[in-house]
């Protein structure tokens, strides 16, 4: 609990970003932690990457799952893992320009970098709790490709809309016709 | 009331209500996986190999490629280890090995360092560096450090001396672009960074410039230019080195005779050897002048005793290669010659080492091979003497994957293998006296450009064949055509008891899936071409045209490879653009089908060649055409001698004309006998700015008689599309093949009808705009009218985000990259893909169309054009739509994903006319879906399940004879080829449906009756008595 909210504090700091020379792109880190959906994150190694932007940056990733997305640019980005079989959250990373005590912007480019989970098809809030960085990012699930072959059941059978085409008529002459007058007079 | 005919409808009500919903998604079945696809897995024509065996006697084939990748291959079977695939911008520059690192350098003026596990694949460090206003181009360099983990790298314009951990630079010199720095040469304590330099007024020539750098501190010890008229990677120049002797450079002055051997480093004098006693013994000063000097090692550092070398030069007529080593004799450098190779045809040499067995773990054996590039391979592996230590041989056509351009040595335990590399892209592992390779990779196909799909003879049954053998006239009428098929039946029917009710070995040959490797399973050259197809039309001929040199033909239901062909001009594979499928087979009338291709020489020259598509035979010569060509189409008409259809040629220039293939006269006639004149476009290549549409005319009687290759038609431009100012052109798009359409119309909830715009001659554009975004226009091609046009202000698009866009019927779907430009401290609009439908219809009322019988561009009216936007689950590389015989079935919209992914989505999910609030009783009655803002990556309808597809580029599809099945191809990098069924099996039987039950039941019930008939009788005639 402590650990959590020292977490936050720490991610409420905005954390400074590795500055880069003086061309002011920055050096995004993280990585993919182990989860019960993925248990060994090596296999990532070299079946997913990850994508920044759509591919304006990509990153390979290490074996013990960790990564660092590098000449990103000052602003937002989208942070995507692009993996076969597994799917991950996307997210929000904006890198701004730290502010000194004065409220002016530093001319260091001492930046701070924010990041938020965000939904493909909705826009980007800012009120969104802001992650812990650097990001720490497990699979949200497992791509299951195929659907089970069903096998023969009489249950199936029946419940065929065709077989009921056939069924329902024959049941509906067999009623006894006053017994069919009854249930028609108690819909009514 | 609920009277009998509402109980009735109720029920058909809840039967339509079941139906919709057995239409919902349903993925594949894990059984159909691998038996209705096929997958391969490709790396791309490597640029180099480094085979290294490690002190535990593993040993690593890596590999980087012109596809930028870097992979390993499993040493005994050539199957992919693993591999990284990099982004496309990023080029590959070097590799090295070291232990059980890797280590590669990549990108240009963003460049990276990154450390490779050889085993495993994973990344163990990188560095990047941004991008450097002063790099000079082509430069970049990486090199481990001995005894260290370090890196030493050209990065941008610095050199940086890198440590894993952190990873970061230890000290970084800048390099104030002196010169493009392509090579490292690491010493103990010194490295030297060798490099072009930067022609200057006072020093025009150009030369190499060497910097020596003190490996502690990164501070210049000195720097002088050196070789005169050199640059680095010419054949007059060599830079070796070794761990013992350090590094030289070996070269030859421009119209020189004599060879400078240059020590790195020593600045007086400035050679170590001055005319080698070697080359005077080996070569008449004549000889000296053509030759050439050639590395023999893929990454020197890694094994180099002593450093070698190759030289190669021409005496009469007749080529020999020399493999040369430096020797240290009385502690005077000499050069010593290994041995040298004499053949009639050009001999490739290669090198590599292994710690053998045999003699221990610190001692290791270096070889050379040699490798005869023409005709039948036979190779000789030579250790310190003349006598070869191992030697093979093999029969092998050049004509399939070109002649060998590259040779690696490896050892699988004490025995070697040589690795071979041809130019069309065929990788082989070859062993002593072994007369078929190992196994063989055929990475032409990663280098795809285009694909067409032959559709094969449906088989003909072996009764029908005996006939056409001994009595044709059976199969003239179609009653004993009939009959005949009847008997075959009877027989099978009667053999099929004995092959146990076809229950055991009912597997196809050709069912065999694709596996990521070819091994010895499959035969280098295929033995047995696929010349017949099968009765749902699901195996066809898939021809791909490469920018290796090589058509290939594959089966499309398993990808075994039905023939290959290596076109080549003077040498220089002919780069393939397009593969048209020129005529197709007549069953009756015994003409084959044929392939035409159409590429480009080394020089830029159009080149057509034709091939009988079913067995790969080029039917007569390559033809190279005296013109540069910048598009190649079908014209709709064709050849009357050879029935043969014609291609139109567009040539360059500022006024094009318009060749044509086959040129004839015959050809040129028929194409001036079109009821219309052919229209064609250019300008539509990205960077351009305008469109300009033209018109073929025909000239006199005369001059069609001559026809010849180098005639083609003047044109005159009949219309010009300027794209508005401050914008460039991204991309373009047209219809692909011809389109087939089911309904002409939307059938809307009222029942009236909103007609489809379809124009064959639409071409969709779309521009750059130097204010930011992206315009889309769509433009008439035969008249150039502007039909519709949009603007997308925050969209952007490069070379790492690209454009996408696909035409089909009457829809343009489009995806875009979406920048937010957001303002600081707004709340940020949302970035990612977006995929945008527009679909056009004749009118915006409905059951309004245009009455004209006759179709013209000129007098069309503008569409009504829908539009609506789509966030897009993933960054997609390309897109595709389904095709099928009718076009009955929906279309599904296909999207190769990034990630390694080829997903479909349905039609109904794209129409534009989703109601975006509570659909009204119409557009329910209509079926229309509510509108979500983002298409979904359902698992289930991902075609690729558990395949990594990298790198798809082309996505195509193709009918069979089943209306409900669709074939889709994706290709690339990797191959991917499966059939769907957008709306379901509706046409098959499913596949667990029991011929077997249906037969036992029906004989229980024919029995029931039977048993039960007299039964039912004799209790009627009882109660008839009663």
């Amino acid at each position: 609990m402590l650990g959590q909210g020292l977490l936050i504090l720490q991610s409420l700091l905005l954390l400074v970003a590795v500055v880069l020379a003086t061309d002011k792109t920055y050096r995004v880190r993280g990585s993919i932690v182990a989860s019960d959906i993925l248990s060994d994150v090596s296999q990532l190694a070299t079946r997913a990457q990850v994508v920044l932007n759509g591919g304006e940056c990509r990153a390979f990733i290490q074996k013990d799952g960790t990564f660092a997305v590098d000449n990103v640019k000052l602003g937002d980005s989208l942070l995507e893992i692009a993996s076969s079989d597994y799917a991950f959250p996307k997210i929000h990373v904006r890198i701004s320009l730290k502010e000194a005590a004065d409220g002016k912007e530093e001319d260091g480019g001492r930046a701070s970098i924010a990041a938020r989970y965000v939904q493909v098809g909705s826009e980007w809030s800012v009120n969104a709790p802001v992650l812990a960085y650097p990001l720490r990012i497990s699979a949200s699930d497992k791509y299951d490709f195929f659907t089970e072959r069903q096998g023969f059941s009489i249950i199936t059978m029946f419940s065929n809309p065709y077989m009921m085409m056939f069924i329902l008529p024959k049941l509906q002459a067999n009623l006894d016709p006053e017994a069919l007058k009854e249930l028609q007079g108690k819909k009514e | 009331m609920l009277g009998g005919h509402s109980l009735t409808r109720a029920a058909l009500a809840a039967v339509l209500a079941a139906s919709s919903f057995s239409t919902a998604v349903q993925g594949l079945f894990p059984d159909e996986a691998g038996r209705i696809d096929w997958y391969r897995a490709q790396i791309g024509v490597p640029k180099s190999i480094v085979a290294h065996t490690q002190e535990d006697r593993t040993t690593n084939i890596l590999a980087i490629t012109d596809r930028n990748v870097l992979a390993s291959l499993k040493p005994d079977s050539g199957e992919i280890a693993w591999r990284q695939i990099f982004d496309p911008t990023e080029r590959i520059n070097a590799l090295k090995v070291r232990g059980s690192l890797a280590l590669t350098h990549s990108g240009g003026s963003e460049a990276h360092v990154r450390v490779w596990d050889a085993q495993s694949g994973a990344l163990a460090w990188g560095f990047s560096q941004p991008p450097s206003p002063s790099y000079k181009a082509n430069s970049g360099a990486a090199e481990f450090l001995r005894k260290s983990q370090d890196v030493l790298a050209v990065v941008g314009d610095s050199l940086v001396r890198l440590s894993p951990n952190p990873s970061k630079p230890v000290w970084e010199l800048a390099l104030n672009g002196t010169a493009s720095y392509k090579r490292l040469v690491v010493q103990e304590s010194v490295a030297f960074v060798i490099g072009d330099a930067v022609r200057t007024k006072r020093q025009p020539k150009p030369r190499l410039h060497v910097i020596e750098v003190s490996l502690k501190t990164g501070l210049v010890k000195q720097q002088y230019d050196v070789g005169t008229e050199q640059a680095l990677g010419r054949s007059s120049n060599v830079v070796v080195e070794s761990n013992e002797y350090g590094g030289y450079i070996v070269w030859r002055d421009d119209k020189n005779i004599v060879w400078n051997v240059h020590r790195l480093g020593m600045q007086e004098p400035m050679w170590d050897i001055y005319h080698a006693k070697l080359v005077q013994s080996e070569l008449m000063p004549v000889d000296m002048l053509t030759s050439t000097l050639g590395e023999l090692d893929a990454d020197p550092g890694l094994i180099a005793d002593k450093p070698r070398f190759t030289l190669t030069y021409t005496k009469d007529t007749k080529v020999k290669t020399i493999v040369i080593e430096m020797t240290h004799a009385k502690d005077k450098l000499e050069l010593r010659k290994v041995v040298g190779f004499r053949s009639d045809s050009a001999i490739v040499a290669g090198s590599g080492g292994a710690t053998l067995p045999s003699s221990g773990a610190s001692q290791t054996e270096r070889a050379v091979v040699a490798v005869r590039t023409s005709g039948d391979i036979s190779w000789r592996t030579y250790a310190n003497s003349k006598t070869p230590t191992h030697s093979g041989e093999f029969a092998y056509d050049t004509a399939t994957y070109g002649p060998v351009t590259a040779a690696t040595l490896y050892y699988a335990g004490s025995e070697p293998r040589v690795l071979i590399q041809t130019s069309g892209g065929l990788v082989a592992a070859l062993a002593p006296g072994s007369n078929a390779p190992v196994w063989f990779r055929d990475e032409s196909l990663a280098h795809a450009t285009d694909m067409t799909f032959l559709e094969l003879p449906a088989p003909a049954s072996s009764a029908e064949h005996a006939a056409k053998a001994t009595d044709p006239s059976i199969l003239a009428s179609p009653m004993s055509r009939y009959v005949l098929r009847w008997v075959e039946t009877a027989k099978s029917l009667a053999a099929w008891p004995a092959s146990g009710f076809g229950l055991f070995g009912g597997a196809s040959s050709d069912a065999e899936p694709g596996s990521s490797s070819q091994s010895t399973l499959e035969a280098l050259v295929p033995t047995t071409p696929l010349t017949e197809g099968d009765h749902f039309g699901f195996r066809k001929l898939s021809i791909f045209g490469t920018s290796t040199g090589v058509v290939a033909a594959l089966s499309s239901q398993s990808g075994a490879r039905s023939w290959t062909h290596y076109l080549a001009d003077n040498g220089t594979a002919v780069a393939i653009d397009r593969v048209f499928i020129s005529r197709r087979s007549q069953p009756l009338a015994n003409t084959a089908s044929l392939l035409t291709v159409v590429g480009r020489t080394g020089h830029g020259n159009a080149v057509v060649a034709t091939l009988d598509a079913l067995t790969g035979e080029l039917l007569g010569d390559i033809h190279v055409l005296p013109f540069k060509k910048v598009k190649a189409f079908e014209l709709p008409t064709t050849e009357s001698a050879t029935e043969q259809q014609l291609l139109g040629l567009a040539t360059t220039g500022s006024e094009p004309r318009l060749a044509i293939w086959p040129a004839t006269a015959d050809a040129a006639k028929a194409f001036c006998a079109l009821p219309e004149p052919v229209f064609f476009d250019l300008g539509a290549s990205s960077g351009s700015s305008q469109l300009r549409g033209y018109r073929a005319e025909c000239p006199a009687e005369a001059e069609l008689d001559a026809w010849k290759e180098s005639s083609a038609f003047s044109t005159s431009r009949s219309w010009t599309f300027d794209l508005p100012k401050g914008e460039v052109l991204l991309a373009a798009s047209e219809y692909r093949g011809a389109q087939t359409t089911a309904l002409l119309g939307r059938v809307l909830g009222d029942r009236s009808v909103l007609y489809k715009y379809i124009n064959p001659h639409l071409v969709t554009l779309a521009s750059r705009r130097d204010a930011g975004g992206i315009g889309i226009y769509f433009v008439d091609r035969v008249s150039g009218r502007l039909l519709y046009s949009a603007v997308h202000e925050t969209a952007s698009a490069s070379d790492k985000q690209p454009f996408l866009a696909t035409q089909s019927e009457n829809r343009v779907i489009y995806q875009f990259w979406q920048e937010s430009g957001s303002v600081e401290g707004a709340q940020p609009r949302s970035k990612g893909y977006v995929t945008v439908v527009a679909e056009m219809f004749e009118s915006d009322k409905p059951d309004t169309r245009d009455e004209s019988k006759a179709f013209s561009s000129f007098d069309l009216s503008l569409p009504h054009v829908i539009t609506t936007a789509f966030m897009a689950p993933e960054p997609a590389t390309a897109l595709g739509v389904t095709r099928t015989g009718s076009q009955i079935t929906t279309r599904d919209v296909l999207f190769g994903l990034s990630s390694g992914k080829l997903l479909s989505l349905p039609d109904q999910m794209f129409d534009p006319r989703r109601p975006k609030k509570a659909p009204t009783k119409d557009e329910q009655a209509e079926g229309l879906m509510p509108y979500m803002p983002s298409l979904p990556l359902d698992p289930k309808r991902v075609l690729s399940h558990g395949n990594v597809v990298f790198g798809i580029a082309h996505i195509k599809s193709a009918p069979t004879h089943l209306e409900s099945t669709s074939l889709v191809a994706s290709y690339g990098l990797d191959l991917f080829f499966t059939h769907t069924s957008p709306s379901g099996t509706f046409d098959q039987l499913s596949p667990s449906f029991s011929k077997v039950n249906l037969v036992v039941t029906t004989l229980a019930l024919v029995i029931g009756c039977l048993l039960g008939g007299p039964m039912v009788r004799r209790k009627l005639t009882n109660q008839a008595w009663a």
